[in-house]
């Protein structure tokens, strides 16, 4: 009797579930996904348990929580449609499944959080695979035949993981009742492939100080193998638990097992969950007009670490990424940036790393020391026990899109640095040992840190000399840090500051032992389309709290320091741009390639550069211009990127080398004390004369890609000792390669002089300049009087000389542009 | 004390009580308050049978015992059946009972337990892996066996029998012979073959396990450790524990014979492995399970402090401190000088490294370690085991590691996850907080490392930095904040990272370097040492701040010095001056600093940083 209720609710269970299946009449989404999989010849139907809450919000509730009894119901419903859909195709298959997915709220668990409130339940559970173990065939149906009878008897076979509740008899008979013997008929037998799995906790999900815990899982049937060890996954499934009844006696302890009814490979980024508020957050960040979003980000990187903002924008560009294109030939232009950080002990080289590996949403950390070339790369190795041959990933490999770390570079061997050299530019390994050719990706950006040859930076010597890395190598790295203890007492002061108040500032809930919040907040609950119906997790918060005792006074509200998560978050949505460069930018990044490479030759004993220029230098510009162009949230990187990229390099390129005191030259010439005054005075500081040029309005942009010779100046500036035989000897270079240049300037020009005052026409400008260079040319001078220029200059023009204003005119956008100047009615030069 | 008997010898049947009294509900808490009530106090305590000094065939099942051990490995949630009803054979009659505190659902021989009952209710709980402390100093373990007051006779005998010949041992400088841990080992092991003689035929005659004896890896963290393992099972706090924490367990005994593992039997094979059962269910005889009802989550291993720092004994301690630092403090300085060869500048930062310990860390940089490196010290290979015998008499928990190239490349010192036994193996490195590790690298020759090698050096590097361990979890590693204090002696500056390198100034000569330290002893009276022992925890519970004065001062030293010259101090320097100036501090048992301690430290590092540069250009 009470198995015939029982019989009869589940017929009507099942009943609703065809309802539910057979959607022909509404949208006929299941009706269609039926057909698929019979088309298909598959045996497993995924629904989504959304739509099931939608259609029958009972049968949803009682899914989850009854599963057992549901899933037998909804598996025969499904036998039911499929049979009647293709009748042929429901023969072949003894069982059909159904396997979930959708949001399971809070049945969506890990192995920490699923308890035995779950038993019973369908649960949404990820972790990292383990341990798989070999797939068994499992028995279901046996056939015997006695050859006494002629008799064939069949016997169905469950056990405590199918989903029946009475497991059978494991015992596979040999006898009939009557004693007669029984042959197995094994081609008639029925398998089903079996397999379990253990997954483990996630390591970022673990809370700090705890070890993660893992659960076993059951796969049977299509689910097997679905997965190896060390991927990612989520399974949907049942969870229940096996009786632990050992050695006769009955032990109070159940081992607990989940049926997967469908797994699901996570990828392995880890994409933050981005709240609709977080979006308009970004968005709004990104498109501040008062602020410099770049500088913004900049700072609020690794903020414990004091100073070094030019790193920090370097390092900011490197988790941006430039843009990388595969040309038709195959020919990849990487879109990583580089960057290697030169200098003394402990100036926070080994923070910053540290800093990117806690940052950077896939980052791998190595030492020099620590590995060798093949371990950063790939090896071929050989078991030792079957002699099978392996290739093993090194950390680049492991690293692919992401960054690797490399601590005291320095320390590695010459043959290891080699063995990177093909994955810096090319992204890959080739592997070519031992039988096995092999091309593995490993589009990885390369952080490394490293102490300069001598221990400590030699201030008396070039820095290629006190770096001590083959320029092929050097080449291959975007920029290049020296990073040095300066002298500043202001500087100091805030350090010391910021010092004494880490050593007394101890937070009262805070022991010692809870690792930083760092990527915990990353957790989905639902298999699938996150922006669907999403529990409002919490706020990212945009800053930073301000604390008074661990920041101090001293930082107005205006600087405040991003918090780390809208950081992640931030950089996420901007790495996923692919801005395109303008034509201002791409002619800016032209000159200035041209100029570096000129200066190539202009190594004295003053400055000299961290790097040889090469063609790669190029593409870094490009990909910094790029990478900056992301940081605003822009499709297109413009000019002003390029000049932040330029700025970076001027930065990363040049280092004065100072000169021993006995070796100093005396000013004695008069000259060179007249090429100061024309120089307008350097500056001591180069930092405050690139931020003058930055500050430079938009306007004015023609002007700065028009005229080389700007940013020369700029130098300069920054080589106040420079002396004037090799800066003429440049100028003398510069007016032979000018040909080159002027099919830039012209294009350019048009924008310059347009809003400008001066009243003379754009082509008399253009004219008097390339008369007035040539008078300089000939004069083989850099200071010409002005009579003496404008006699000059009229020589050869008959009928159309320039007349007094239009020359007054001239000069004075010509001075207004840093070209010349007048002085005392003399013409200089600049 | 009679009542005492009652609760510690069948504490199931008050919990069967309870349990019946709330209507078949009893909750941990309920327990707890029941125990603790009767525990009130430190003496009380004391007449609990320990798990450390009293072998457990020498304790009967099922009684309350304590427990002081290091969470070693957590397992995964157990499920266990929390209520369950049991029929009598005869009448039939129903009852309930409750299934926690134990491992088996029990009943009389008249009843059986009903499976397929609806009154059943599984219930979580969770069960950790947990080793005696590892790296414990004798004089601890000593200690708190005396301060019991067990009544079990024969267990106290042996146990008097055994100190004398550790002792012995310990004068000798030989730490770590397993002599007199092997006989427990092998009363556990005879005694295990006498309980389940079935199990040593089974494994023996099937050989189903070839290769894995029939004892398991106790997974110790040092090797030569051994000492009674034990599988705590907890019932509520779950996520307050975490693994390395340092605990004293108050629970139920349960060793019962039926646990063990037979070798043959086949159910559950599909789901563990051999290695994993072996590794999750040990025989009970050689790892007793405890369901704990009370824990006390141990700051500091003294046994001569009480555990907590608002006892009143402690504040007295603090206060009879206070009043004679001043002598106490210069006995010990000159203990350690003594040892240091007449050092005196390596004695003042090797006590300042003995009371450090990472207070707090700020981004990844943890704060207030100081690891050192005494570098030119005597070319003996038994300095290395004569210091840390001294130091070990001193601090509670140390390891001495020498540094040869064969350690390096056979020693596992990061733990591993071994994931078909599924469980962590234990490393070298996996130690509780506040341990403090003596890297002999004196002992070091030249030779090649192999990978292993390799990233055990590397793990030992990061260590000393960052105060963090990456637990190796196969698919990934994690890290784990560690406390550990580590001094390096070495003769030239050493491979490792320090925070701080010392070079010894030799004034005293010695052809004998035993003698020489053997000449301390004398000095070292135990009750000197007990002073010197609470001196020592005491400072790492004291609390420390710096005036604003002394913060403007330190400021202004700071921009001046590197006025001239900015190599004269670093950040790192800085850093290192402001630690010092902590520990210093607090080595004279003061909250504040003064200006004169601030110069007294800048003179040590003056000192310090001559001799340096001294020793550059000779080595």
């Amino acid at each position: 009797m009470m198995n015939n209720d029982v019989d009869q609710r589940l017929k009507e269970i099942q009943r609703e579930y065809l309802d539910f299946l057979d959607d022909d009449e509404d949208q006929g989404v299941y009706q269609q996904k039926v057909r698929d999989m019979i088309s298909e010849n598959q045996i497993r139907l995924t629904v989504n348990i959304n739509d099931l809450r939608k259609k029958n919000p009972k049968r949803a509730a009682s899914l989850l929580n009854e599963c057992f009894e549901e899933l037998i119901a909804f598996n025969r419903a499904l036998k039911e449609l499929v049979a009647s859909a293709d009748p042929l195709h429901a023969k072949q298959h003894e069982e059909f499944f159904v396997g979930f997915e959708g949001s399971f709220g809070a049945k969506h668990v890990n192995p920490r959080t699923l308890t035995s409130r779950f038993l019973g339940n369908m649960v949404c559970l990820e972790g990292i695979v383990t341990k798989c173990s070999l797939i068994r065939p499992k028995i279901v149906r046996s056939v015997h035949y006695c050859p006494a009878t002629k008799k064939t008897i069949e016997r169905k076979y469950t056990d405590m993981t199918s989903l029946e509740a009475h497991p059978s008899s494991a015992v596979y008979p040999t006898k009939d009742e009557d004693g007669n013997l029984l042959e197995t008929e094994f081609g008639l037998s029925v398998y089903k492939d079996h397999q379990t799995f253990s997954i483990q906790e996630m390591p970022e999900k673990a809370p700090p100080g705890q070890l993660p815990r893992s659960i076993d899982i059951i796969a049977d049937n299509d689910l097997v193998d679905n997965c190896k060890p060390g991927d990612r996954v989520q399974v949907i499934g049942t969870f229940r638990c096996l009786p632990g009844k050992k050695n006769g006696y009955t032990s109070g302890t159940f081992r607990t097992i989940l049926i997967a009814n469908n797994i699901q490979l996570l990828s392995k980024e880890v994409a933050p969950l981005f709240s609709a508020d977080d979006v308009a957050k970004i968005k709004k960040f990104g498109r501040q007009k008062n602020v410099d979003v770049f500088e913004a980000l900049a700072k609020s990187l690794a903020p414990s670490i004091h100073g070094h903002e030019y790193i920090k924008k370097a390092v900011l560009c490197m988790l941006l990424g430039g843009t990388e294109k595969i040309l038709e030939n195959g020919t990849r232009l990487r879109g990583d940036i580089n960057v290697l950080l030169i200098g003394d002990p402990s100036v926070a080289k080994s923070q910053m790393l540290r800093y990117v590996l806690n940052c950077a949403p896939r980052a791998i950390p190595t030492t020099g020391r620590g590995s060798s070339g093949v371990g950063l790369t790939a090896a071929v190795t050989t078991d030792s026990e079957t002699g099978d041959r392996r290739l093993e990933a090194g950390a680049m490999v492991l690293a692919d899109r992401g960054i690797v770390c490399i601590d005291e570079f320095d320390k590695m061997s010459d043959m290891d640095r080699t063995a990177i050299h093909e994955v810096m530019e090319q992204g890959r390994v080739t592997i070519a040992k031992a039988g096995i050719h092999a091309k593995l990706n490993a589009r990885c950006s390369v952080l490394a840190a490293a102490n300069p040859v001598y221990g400590r930076y030699d201030q008396y010597k070039t820095p290629m000399e006190n770096i001590g890395l083959q320029d092929s190598l050097l080449s291959r790295f975007d920029l290049l840090f020296i990073v040095l203890d300066k002298m500043d007492p202001d500087f100091d002061r805030r350090i010391s500051d910021h010092v004494l108040r880490m050593h007394r500032y101890r937070s009262a809930q805070e022991q010692d032992g809870d690792a930083l919040q760092m990527g915990n907040s990353v957790s989905l609950l639902a298999t699938q389309d996150p922006d669907k119906e999403r529990n409002e997790e919490q706020e990212t918060p945009m800053y930073e709290k301000y604390d008074a005792l661990l920041h101090g006074a001293t930082r107005s509200k205006k600087d405040r320091i991003l918090s780390m998560e809208f950081m992640r978050k931030y950089i996420h949505v901007a790495k996923a741009l692919k801005p395109s460069l303008t034509r201002e930018a791409a002619e800016l990044i032209a000159d200035e390639y041209a100029k570096l490479r000129n200066q190539d030759n202009l190594a004295q004993d003053h400055i000299a550069r961290t790097q040889p220029v090469t063609a790669r230098c190029l593409e870094t510009m490009i990909r910094l211009s790029t990478a900056h162009a992301k940081a605003r949230l822009s499709k297109t990187a413009d000019l002003q990127d390029a000049q932040a990229a330029v700025e970076l390099i001027q930065f990363a390129y040049f280092k004065k080398v100072l000169e021993k005191s006995r070796r100093r030259k005396q000013p004695d010439d008069s000259e060179e004390e007249s090429q100061d005054e024309v120089e307008q005075a350097p500056t001591p500081k180069r930092k405050k004369k690139s931020r003058a040029s930055k500050q430079r309005p938009p306007l004015k942009e023609g002007e700065e890609g028009y005229d080389p010779y700007d940013f020369e100046s700029a130098e300069s500036t920054a080589s106040e000792d420079e002396t004037p035989e090799s800066l003429e000897e440049s100028r003398k270079k510069r007016r032979k390669s000018k040909g080159d240049d002027d099919t830039a300037m012209e294009t350019d020009e048009t924008a310059t002089s347009k809003g400008d005052k001066p009243k003379i026409s754009d082509d008399r400008l253009k004219a008097f300049r390339s008369s007035l260079f040539n008078v300089f040319k000939a004069a083989h001078a850099q200071s010409l009087e002005l009579d003496k220029v404008r006699i000059e200059v009229n020589k050869d023009r008959l009928g159309d000389e320039f007349k007094d204003e239009e020359i007054k005119a001239a000069v004075d956008t010509m001075m207004d542009a840093n070209q010349i100047m007048l002085s005392d009615n003399v013409l200089f030069l600049i | 004390m009679p009542g005492v008997e009652d609760w510690m010898n069948c504490p199931l049947n008050i919990i069967q009580n309870l349990f019946d009294q709330n209507g078949q509900n009893v909750t941990p808490t309920q327990v707890k308050e029941y125990f603790s009530k009767k525990l009130t106090g430190r003496e009380s305590l004391a007449w609990i049978p320990s798990l450390n000094d009293i072998p457990v065939h020498n304790l009967r099942p099922n009684t309350i015992v304590k427990y002081r051990c290091m969470i070693q490995d957590m397992f995964d949630p157990e499920l266990y059946l929390g209520v369950y009803e049991v029929n009598d054979v005869q009448t039939g009659q129903k009852s309930l009972k409750c299934g926690k505190y134990k491992d088996i659902a029990e009943c009389t021989p008249q009843q059986i337990v009903n499976m397929e009952s609806s009154e059943n209710k599984p219930m979580d709980r969770q069960t950790f892996y947990c080793v005696p402390i590892p790296g414990e100093a004798d004089w601890v373990k000593l200690a708190y066996a005396n301060q019991n007051v067990s009544d079990h006779g024969a267990s106290s005998s042996q146990s008097r029998l055994k100190r004398p010949l550790e002792d012995d041992q310990e004068k000798r400088g030989e730490k770590h012979s397993n002599n007199q841990n092997g006989d427990v080992n092998m009363e556990a092991e005879s005694l295990q073959q006498n309980n389940c003689p079935n199990q040593a035929n089974g494994s023996n005659g099937t050989g189903v396990r070839s290769g894995t004896n029939c004892k398991p890896d106790l997974n110790h963290p040092l090797p030569g450790e051994t000492g009674l393992t034990c599988l705590v099972k907890i019932y509520d706090d779950v996520d307050t524990f975490k693994v390395n924490d340092v605990v004293e367990f108050i629970g139920i005994l349960s060793v019962d014979p039926a646990m063990a593992q037979f070798p043959d039997s086949q159910e559950g094979e599909e789901f563990e492995t051999p290695e994993e059962r072996q590794a999750h269910s040990p025989p009970p005889s050689l790892v007793p399970r405890l369901h704990v009802v009370l824990y006390n989550k141990l700051n500091h291993d003294n046994p001569l402090l009480p555990p907590l720092k608002t006892d009143s004994a402690y504040t007295e301690a603090l206060s009879s401190l206070q009043s004679n630092i001043v002598n106490l403090r210069n006995e010990l300085i000159s203990v350690l000088e003594y040892s240091l060869l007449g050092d005196n500048l390596a004695a003042e930062y090797l006590l300042s490294h003995l009371i450090s310990y990472v207070y707090g860390r700020a981004d990844v940089m943890p704060l207030g370690k100081l690891s050192l490196n005494l570098s030119n010290c005597p070319n003996s290979r038994y300095y290395g085991g004569l210091m840390h015998r001294l130091i070990s008499a001193i601090l509670t928990k140390s390891h001495l590691l020498p540094m040869t190239i064969e350690n390096m490349n056979t020693m596992k010192l990061i733990p591993k996850k071994d994931i078909k036994a599924n469980r962590l193996e234990s490393g070298i490195l996996q130690l509780s907080d506040n341990t403090q590790l003596l890297i002999d690298e004196t002992l070091l020759q030249t030779g090649q490392l192999n990978p292993q090698g390799v990233r055990n050096v590397t793990a030992l590097g990061n260590l000393i930095t960052w105060q963090k361990v990456e637990y190796d979890f196969n698919f990934h590693s994690q890290p784990f904040s560690t406390n550990v204090n580590v001094l390096i002696l070495s003769e030239v500056k050493s491979l490792l990272p320090s925070d701080v390198q010392v070079p010894l100034n030799k004034k005293l000569t010695t052809d004998n370097i035993q003698e020489h330290f053997e000449q301390l002893d004398s000095r070292l009276t135990t009750e000197f040492l007990n002073k010197l022992r609470t001196y020592i925890t005491l400072t790492h519970t004291m609390d420390y701040s710096v005036s604003e004065d002394l913060q403007k001062i330190i400021q202004d030293d700071f921009v001046d010095s590197r006025k001239d010259n900015p190599k004269a101090m670093t950040i790192d320097d800085f850093h290192a001056l402001l630690n010092l100036l902590r520990l210093q501090t607090l080595s004279h048992c003061q909250p504040n600093p003064t200006p004169e301690m601030w110069n007294k430290v800048k003179t040590m590092e003056r000192e310090r940083r001559e001799r340096l540069t001294q020793a550059a250009p000779t080595s």
